[in-house]
């Protein structure tokens, strides 16, 4: 268990986490998001002992990280993309962080054949692509075959079948009982992966629930609906409580507040022909972005 | 049963200590991993050869110009490692600063949180390896001496002690090195700084600045004199030595002092 209690951190007058609070358990995968310069890395680095909070703390299986005997057998960290040195063969740079825990060389050898990387275990890191080095993140992560693992972006330059391997890693230790806390903008993959989320945006939280739930509390129940007589379906639909919007300039309208069932009746009660009454798939993704919208910190210029 | 013995025996079972680990014991993998780095760096290699083949044909030459009567192998040693002393910090630097360049000091310290470890560790590492190269370097220019001049290698007890004195010298300044470089967190800085340490200041500006017995006190001077007692006129080779000792450890301690303090 991974647990957060009151983290703050400032950078000179800039306040990059503020009274931090959430925690991650053991048997889920634990999303953690939040826009760019939310302070998830800060978080991530604070809680494995990088970096010094001004106040508050945090554990991992109760035990400050600063703490632990052998860290690596506690917690699998992937918080820097390429964090190896160029000119250092992987499997060297795999075995001298298990040196520093005393993890025998076939350890190492385990963790090149799990993430794919036996062929290439001799080959300079400086050679590799953005895949190859997040899979060697992720082996320096499993080299301890730890009870919890903190992931900061891992599916960062993986391809398809890299990140099918992650989901399924996630998945599968979440499942075993461990603890996954993992840090990612690939909405569509975590939402299918993990159990819970926690938002943030601007140092501070904004949501610590599941998945499922926070979907549904921040978009709500939207049903589409395709009509001959959109004008005259959205005063129906707006007498009976639902809060309507014409999608684009089409026939289509997004309806909320209402169920499929009653738009359904309603239509029929007032002879407007359907073309189409379907819920609106909901997303992560559309989650997220509608809840970190007033906490985007770094705005794209709009073309 | 309380749940907390509960907890302790999984714990044991499962083989992962919660909390502790003895000093030696994480010292011990610490240096053996910081080992596996230094020798598995190749800038750190390149570093050393770079220095240690003209200092070789130097050697050759200046034995092979005086002939078979003259020799005088610490003469030989000494001016090799004055030579060497130089590459010796520049691999010292390398080997630190670039932990901090590439970004692998924050693998280093997710593996080892305890930081005056990592320190230490890193001291300890680079002491042995330049008592090692120190000696071994020492030993090939007697060598190479006795080949340029086509005889037997003449060791005696003076040689022995300067071959030893130049192993000691070159331990203690990987240390300096180190902790130099985690004061820095910068290679090009740390290079420089050994630049000025090792050659700058004491060769060129304390004496044109006219402290001459200051300089007998100088990290570099006083650990030289170990091997040269000649270097220092004011302090016995043994005191002298203290003396940089000293200094090395002071350093050392600000540099982990300072290092624990910081963010990475």
């Amino acid at each position: 268990m991974i647990e957060v209690a009151g983290l703050t951190k400032s950078f000179g007058r800039r306040v990059a986490v503020q009274d931090l609070h959430f925690r991650a358990d053991p048997g889920q995968v634990t999303g953690f998001l939040g826009p760019n310069g939310a302070g998830k890395s800060t978080t991530l680095r604070m809680v494995t002992g990088l970096i010094r909070p001004d106040a508050g703390f945090s554990t991992v299986n109760g035990v400050r990280y600063q703490e632990l005997a052998e860290p690596l057998r506690e917690v699998g960290s992937l918080l820097d993309l390429g964090a190896a040195h160029p000119g250092r063969k992987a499997r060297d740079h795999l075995l001298l962080l298990a040196a520093t825990n005393g993890i025998p060389a076939r350890r190492v050898d385990e963790v090149l054949g799990l993430t794919g990387l036996e062929s290439v275990a001799r080959k300079r890191c400086g050679t590799f692509s953005l895949g190859m080095k997040q899979r060697l993140g992720l082996a320096s992560a499993l080299l301890g075959d730890p009870p919890v693992l903190i992931l900061d972006e891992p599916l960062n330059g993986l391809d398809t079948a890299g990140i099918r391997w992650t989901r399924d890693l996630l998945r599968g230790f979440a499942n075993e009982g461990r603890t996954i806390l993992v840090s990612s903008h690939m909405m569509g993959e975590l939402q299918h992966t993990a159990d819970k989320v926690v938002v943030i945006g601007k140092g501070s939280l904004i949501a610590d629930t599941d998945t499922a739930t926070f979907i549904a509390n921040t978009i709500g129940h939207h049903v589409r609906v395709e009509t001959a007589s959109p004008e005259q379906l959205a005063g129906v639909l707006r007498d009976a409580g639902g809060v309507v919007e014409a999608v684009g300039a089409s026939e289509t309208l997004d309806v909320k507040g209402l169920p499929r069932r009653e738009i359904g009746e309603l239509a029929a009660a007032h002879g407007i022909t359907l073309y189409g009454l379907a819920d609106r798939e909901t997303s992560l993704e559309q989650a997220f972005l509608e809840s970190t919208d007033h906490a985007i910190e770094y705005h794209p210029a709009s073309r | 049963m309380s749940e907390n013995l509960e907890i302790s025996e999984s714990d044991e079972v499962a083989g992962r200590a919660v909390t502790g680990k003895p000093l030696w014991s994480e010292l011990g993998n610490l240096v053996r991993a910081e080992w596996i780095r230094l020798r598995t760096q190749r800038a750190v290699w390149w570093s050393f050869f770079g220095f240690m083949a003209p200092t070789t044909v130097l050697i050759a030459v200046v034995a092979m110009q005086q002939g078979p009567a003259a020799t005088d192998g610490v003469a030989l040693i000494t001016l090799s490692l004055l030579l060497l002393q130089l590459g010796f910090a520049v691999v010292g630097a390398v080997f630190v600063g670039t932990e901090f360049g590439h970004g692998t000091m924050h693998g280093t310290l997710l593996a080892a949180p305890r930081r005056h470890r990592v320190v230490a560790a890193k001291c300890v590492t680079m002491a042995i390896f330049g008592f090692g190269l120190g000696v071994f370097s020492a030993v090939f220019i007697v060598l190479v001496d006795a080949a340029a001049r086509g005889q037997a290698p003449a060791v005696d007890l003076k040689v022995m002690r300067t071959i030893l004195g130049m192993g000691a010298y070159l331990s203690v300044l990987g240390a300096f090195t180190v902790s130099v470089a985690i004061l820095l967190r910068n290679t090009i800085g740390a290079v420089l700084t050994m630049i000025a340490v090792v050659y700058v200041i004491p060769v060129a500006a304390a004496p044109l600045l006219g402290i001459p017995n200051l300089t007998d006190l100088w990290p570099t001077i006083a650990g030289l004199a170990f091997v040269v007692p000649e270097v220092n006129a004011t302090l016995s080779p043994v005191l002298s030595f203290s003396v940089f000792l000293f200094e090395t450890l002071i350093i050392a301690m600000a540099a982990s002092a300072y290092f624990n303090r910081r963010d990475v």
